[in-house]
């Protein structure tokens, strides 16, 4: 597992190095003599700030567009869209700071998702994210109101070709977990899309 | 070595040329003019020509003489005007024919306009509508209303062609039935486009209303270009709305303008604590006439009006029963899912749905992950 955090500060091209391992799951090193694959399968985590001044509700940012698209222009679109989940995160309130009362406990959550990979492995013996996607409709088949959600994702580009095989396993992924219907349902496939937040300077000014 | 000085130019190609002079400001540029003619102005901004005492003392830094002598090179007079001609500019000197009457009187008169549009629309009633480029969905809906209903009501709309709330304040007037239309006056040269993505604005805006400059054609958006095109924001209108403004925002400098010159100065109230709209805010406070759509301006400048008939009705399906609960609390503040999900006690995926519902039919939108209403609210 690789955690990047303030992803935003790291080089473009260091980031951009990082596609290609993530699509193959392998390192290919080339020089002058030889070639070498070296296995590279990992779980990328980042985090950042929205912009330089650490964001926050619309109208609360410091920063102007200029600088915010100066700070996203790092993180290439390419790059975003290989994340499988994209979640925007408020800023903590006072008194979230000082409740005393913990969330779930991590053990209730690793036993709910011990339980969904079972499930997956037992229905179609791999992990959603290992489905390739000529198989999709084979192995994560959508029930016709999720085929007419995303058909109007995709027809007003708000999903690229790569991000809807991804909510399609992200989908099927909150399927298993939900109790592993046969059929991907609308409320996966609509929350698939709504942790595949839009990062952008433009949807700000697209919205002005 | 002098820089060409042909005789066949007009004279307004020396003010154009004189006006492009980096370290060049309104006060040494006015000094200038009102004691020489062009043509003798640039050659004594050369040190060519001699001058009195009281323009010398303007002029006298002798670092600014020495990059004057380098810009004459670079950019002369006949080049300058060349270009005004090739974008159908009109170059107004302070006092020409033309040259609006509500600056002749003006504190600090731009010494030279750079125009294309019709000027005939500064006959008309004028009403400037500013605030901040950072602004919230609500703003940037009200900003839009209230071009909308001015320009219905046949006012011309006074803005900067700014991102946010100027920009849209001019969407509204173009969007509006009417025969108000917009007036933009910007920072740069009118061949430099600033922010770019408002291209289409700025065209439009020239196309069916009228564009300003100070400064000619290939000024670069400098920062300190900003608060002085405000001034002339102000100077040409009878009222200025402040939409939304930061506690220290530009549109601040705008509204003291206004002050400055006896006009009246109006502000759209913000939530209490909404950073976005603390200098509106504070602004009422100050003495500043609180409006919150059209009509309340257009009272207040003794317009009869008819009631908005000019507002399409909203064709949007009403959101219903649960996901009203998630609209009426995105009203009241932006949230990601997860704050609506905990606000209103919903499950995520409960609150994905509702949201998804409103998304689609057009009644909130989301952008970094915050959900925002968009378009004219609910009633």
């Amino acid at each position: 597992m690789l955690f990047l955090d303030e992803l935003g500060e790291f080089a473009p091209a260091v980031l951009d190095g990082l596609r290609q391992p993530l699509e193959e799951g392998v390192i290919r090193l080339a020089r002058a003599r030889a070639s070498a694959s070296l296995p590279a399968r990992f779980l990328l985590v980042a985090a950042t700030n929205p912009c330089p001044c650490g964001g926050g509700a619309p109208g609360v940012c410091e920063c102007d567009d200029g600088a915010r698209l100066r700070y996203l222009r790092r993180l290439s679109g390419p790059l975003l869209d290989r994340f499988d989940l994209r979640v925007g995160v408020e800023r903590p309130t006072v008194d979230d700071l000082l409740a005393t009362g913990g969330g779930e406990p991590t053990v209730v959550v690793a036993q709910r998702v011990a339980a969904a990979r079972r499930a997956s492995l037992d229905r179609i013996g791999i992990m959603p994210s290992e489905i390739p996607p000529s198989r999709l409709d084979e192995l994560a088949p959508l029930d016709p109101a999720a085929r007419v959600r995303l058909r109007e994702h995709l027809e007003s580009d708000q999903l690229t070709g790569r991000g809807y095989h991804r909510v399609r396993r992200v989908a099927r992924t909150l399927a298993d977990l939900d109790g592993a219907a046969e059929l991907v349902a609308d409320e996966h496939v609509v929350m698939a899309m709504q942790m595949r937040v839009r990062l952008s300077v433009s949807s700000r000014v697209r919205a002005a | 070595m002098s820089p060409t000085t042909t005789t066949d130019l007009p004279a307004e190609a020396y003010v154009a040329a004189l006006a492009g002079f980096r370290n060049m400001n309104v006060h040494r540029l006015s000094a200038l003019l009102r004691h020489h003619p062009p043509e003798q102005a640039w050659a004594v901004a050369l040190g060519e020509a001699p001058t009195h005492g009281l323009v010398a003392r303007v002029l006298s830094d002798p670092y600014v003489r020495a990059s004057w002598r380098t810009c004459a090179g670079e950019r002369p007079p006949g080049e300058v005007w060349a270009r005004c001609h090739e974008l159908g500019l009109q170059v107004l000197p302070y006092g020409a024919p033309g040259y609006p009457a509500c600056l002749l009187d003006d504190p600090l008169p731009p010494p030279v306009l750079f125009v294309r549009g019709n000027l005939g629309l500064l006959a008309g009633r004028r009403v400037a509508i500013v605030g901040t480029r950072n602004a919230t969905a609500g703003g940037r809906e009200a900003s839009r209303s209230i071009g909308l209903g001015l320009a219905a009501a046949g006012v011309h709309v006074v803005s900067g062609l700014a991102r946010g709330i100027d920009g849209c304040a001019h969407q509204g007037v173009l969007a509006a039935e009417g025969e108000g239309r917009p007036i933009g006056i910007v920072a740069s040269g009118l061949d430099v486009v600033y922010p770019r993505e408002h291209r289409d604005l700025w065209q439009a805006t020239a196309n069916c209303g009228l564009l300003i400059s100070e400064s000619p054609p290939g000024t670069a958006p400098e920062a300190h270009r900003f608060p002085l095109r405000n001034r002339i924001v102000a100077a040409l209108s009878e009222a200025v709305v402040v939409v939304e403004s930061r506690e220290r925002g530009g549109s601040l400098l705008t509204a003291g303008d206004a002050v400055h010159r006896d006009i009246t100065v109006m502000a759209v109230p913000g939530p209490v604590g909404r950073r976005a709209s603390a200098g509106a805010n504070a602004l009422i406070l100050d003495g500043a006439v609180p409006v919150t759509c059209a009509d309340d301006v257009l009272t207040f400048l003794s317009f009869q009006h008819g009631h908005s008939a000019v507002l399409a009705a909203d064709l949007r399906a009403r959101p219903k029963g649960d996901d009203l609960a998630v609209y009426r609390e995105l009203q009241r503040d932006p949230r990601t899912i997860d704050g609506v999900a905990l606000v209103l006690g919903l499950s995520l995926v409960d609150a994905a749905m509702r949201l998804a519902r409103l998304e689609v039919a057009g009644w909130v939108a989301q952008a970094d992950g915050w959900f925002e209403c968009v378009g004219s609210p609910l009633r």
